[in-house]
């Protein structure tokens, strides 16, 4: 019995340890900030739950299992409401989620629904106003895609310093802001 | 079960060098966030595994600690872009309306 | 063995991250690069077993130090200037001390070493008297609390007057409005409440933050804990709440008023616990005579000092967080 509870701990620990490595790697080698965190967030939870279950085996009948159950349950928690928090961030500060291909160029994206690019300072807008939505924020991309100075975007990788960036920014938000500015009063 | 421990431990070290290396090399700010954010996760599993390699299993109430504390900071971070991308909105429409 | 080249390993980051803070001029950056510094020191104290001071650092470093860098950044300019002088003059100061102090640990002892004269002093001597005058399982608190209880008073009192310092520069003032629609703006800034999932995840958090703090307050004579850590994990409990719902919640959760007042309650009860035991016939903060009998009254004093620690802790930590929130963390 014990045998076989070593057994499973260590395949939990090991797998554990894997994941957590190429969560590592993926961190080191994904080209864009966004693909990065994916790497980071998706491996974190899967690499730290195994490594928490495989020592809860090792735990024994004491209060230590409980402790790595309040562990779990706690990263659980907090881990991916940090990755939100931070993607949230990067995206108001206007980090590109325009994948690029290996020579810089932007790769063609299909999956951007055209039916939803309106004027550009209307669907930022509708983003500013109400973040959580997820539809939403493909219109912010559609319309950052249709902005005449879209190509500010190959500077974006310092974009919260680059004036280019912010230049083609700040008129839409601006205009985003008075259109928004009822509503927003109203949530808060 | 000594050398699993110690070959997980090794496994989370190594990430740990290569979140500290993103954190280094950047490019974005974010890039850093995200390596302090992944450092504070490997830091919680590090410790959880290193209490049982030395066996003290009892000291995991800092690793319980670390889990708790750990995303104030990213929220922080949050709360500190939403409300300059904000106030920059703000000034320039003030200098707009001038 | 083991733990000694995990802990190499470790140092060895510590340095290229140190390094890394020195060289960036991006304050962000620097913040951030010191969150890592405190993670790799806090995962090098807990090998080196020190739990206590792994914890403080933990809280304090991870936790409430990004949050008041990033407040006091958003008061300043996010880029470092350039030196006024010359690099050379601290480039030869700072090589000189460097010198000095890698030639006086070549005298230090191995580490670890049982001959070494700090575990001749007086070392042994805590260690043995403890289960038999003040009885608790965890000799640190025995050590911070009993037998060096001045020079925790007085770590009190440099917090309290870290506070007062703050809050002469910070100020109490409300910083100048420029119009109503300031107080709107505010509003729609200083909090995380149209985030959903931080917001809903992160009140979830509070009351386990707190319940933990209390946790680590009241099991600090068996594991480790204690005042200065329980006292920072529940000022970072109301920092999380304040965060998500804005800084005018915050401060009606807990008022300033309230939270100065704190500061100061718990420097005045330490104090009191030394002079009630001086009136009682011992010395000052000799706690045995507190009760009839000495073993119980070092635990009373104990219990009493360490409330009054995490007190005054807490208190700080709030009213530190409540004066850059006042100004608005942008």
């Amino acid at each position: 019995m014990d045998l076989l509870l070593d057994i499973a701990s260590a395949i939990l620990l090991l797998t554990g340890g894997f994941f957590v490595f190429v969560g590592g790697f993926g961190v080191m080698r994904m080209p864009e900030f966004f693909t990065r965190m994916h790497a980071a967030s998706l491996t974190d939870t899967g690499g730290a739950a195994l490594i928490l279950l495989g020592l809860m085996l090792q735990g024994g009948l004491t209060l230590v299992p409980f402790k790595l159950a309040a562990i779990f349950l706690f990263l659980f928690l907090t881990s991916p409401t940090a990755s939100y928090a931070l993607a949230n961030a990067a995206l108001l500060s206007g980090v590109s989620t325009a994948c690029r291909n290996e020579t810089g160029a932007p790769l063609p994206e299909n999956e951007v629904d055209s039916a939803d690019s309106k004027p550009a300072s209307k669907s930022v807008a509708k983003t500013s106003a109400s973040r959580t939505s997820g539809r939403k924020t493909t219109a912010k991309q559609a319309a950052e895609q249709a902005a005449p100075k879209a190509a500010a975007r190959k500077a974006s990788k310092k974009a919260a310093k680059k004036p280019a960036g912010k230049a083609a920014k700040k008129p839409a938000r601006k205009a985003a802001k008075k259109a928004a500015g009822k509503p927003a009063g109203k949530k808060s | 079960m000594e050398w699993v421990y110690f070959g997980t431990s090794i496994a989370i070290l190594v990430t740990m060098v290569l979140a500290v290396v993103r954190g280094l090399i950047g490019p974005t700010i974010f890039d850093r966030v995200l390596a302090v954010n992944m450092f504070g996760t490997k830091t919680v599993l590090f410790l959880a595994v290193i209490s049982f390699l030395s066996g003290r299993p009892d000291f995991l109430d800092l690793a319980l600690a670390y889990a708790l504390i750990n995303f104030i900071g990213v929220l922080a971070v949050l709360l500190f872009f939403q409300s300059r991308g904000v106030r920059r909105d703000a000034e320039a429409e003030r200098e707009a309306d001038k | 063995m083991i733990t000694i080249v995990f802990s190499l390993f470790l140092l060895t980051m510590l340095v290229i991250v140190a390094v890394g803070i020195l060289r960036t001029d991006n304050l962000f950056t620097a913040v951030m690069l010191s969150g890592i510094f405190s993670l790799i020191m806090a995962a090098n104290f807990f090998i080196l077993d020190a739990a206590d001071v792994a914890l403080t650092e933990a809280v304090i470093g991870a936790g409430i130090s990004t949050v008041l860098f990033l407040g006091a950044l958003a008061l300043t300019a996010e880029y470092d200037r350039s030196p006024p002088v010359g690099t050379w003059v601290p480039l030869l100061t700072s090589s000189a001390l460097g010198g000095v102090i890698i030639f006086a640990t070549l005298q230090a002892p191995r580490l670890g070493d049982p001959n070494a004269v700090v575990h001749k002093h007086v070392a042994p001597w805590y260690l043995d008297r403890t289960p038999e005058l003040i009885d608790v399982p965890n000799v640190v608190t025995a050590v911070l609390a009993s037998f060096r209880g001045y020079d925790t008073l007085g770590e009190v009192f440099v917090v309290f007057i870290a506070c007062i310092g703050v809050m002469s520069l910070l100020g109490r003032v409300r910083p100048r409005r420029d119009s109503i629609e300031e107080d709107e703006f505010d509003k729609r800034t200083d909090n995380l409440r149209h985030h959903l999932i931080p917001r809903v995840v992160g009140k979830m958090l509070v009351p386990f933050i707190v319940l933990f703090g209390l946790y680590v307050q009241f099991h600090g004579d068996f594991g480790p804990g204690g005042g200065f850590q329980a006292g920072a994990l529940i000022a970072a409990g109301v920092i999380l709440y304040s965060l998500l719902e804005g800084g005018p919640r915050g401060r009606e959760l807990v008022p300033e008023w309230f939270s100065s007042l704190l500061v100061a309650l718990g420097a005045f009860t330490y104090t009191c616990v030394g002079v009630v035991s001086m009136a009682m016939g011992g010395r000052f903060l000799d706690y045995s005579v507190l009760s009839h009998d000495p073993v119980h009254g070092q635990h009373m004093g104990i219990l009493i000092i360490e409330a009054g620690v995490g007190m005054t802790v807490t208190g700080v930590m709030i009213t530190i967080f409540h004066a850059f929130s006042r100004r608005g963390i942008r």
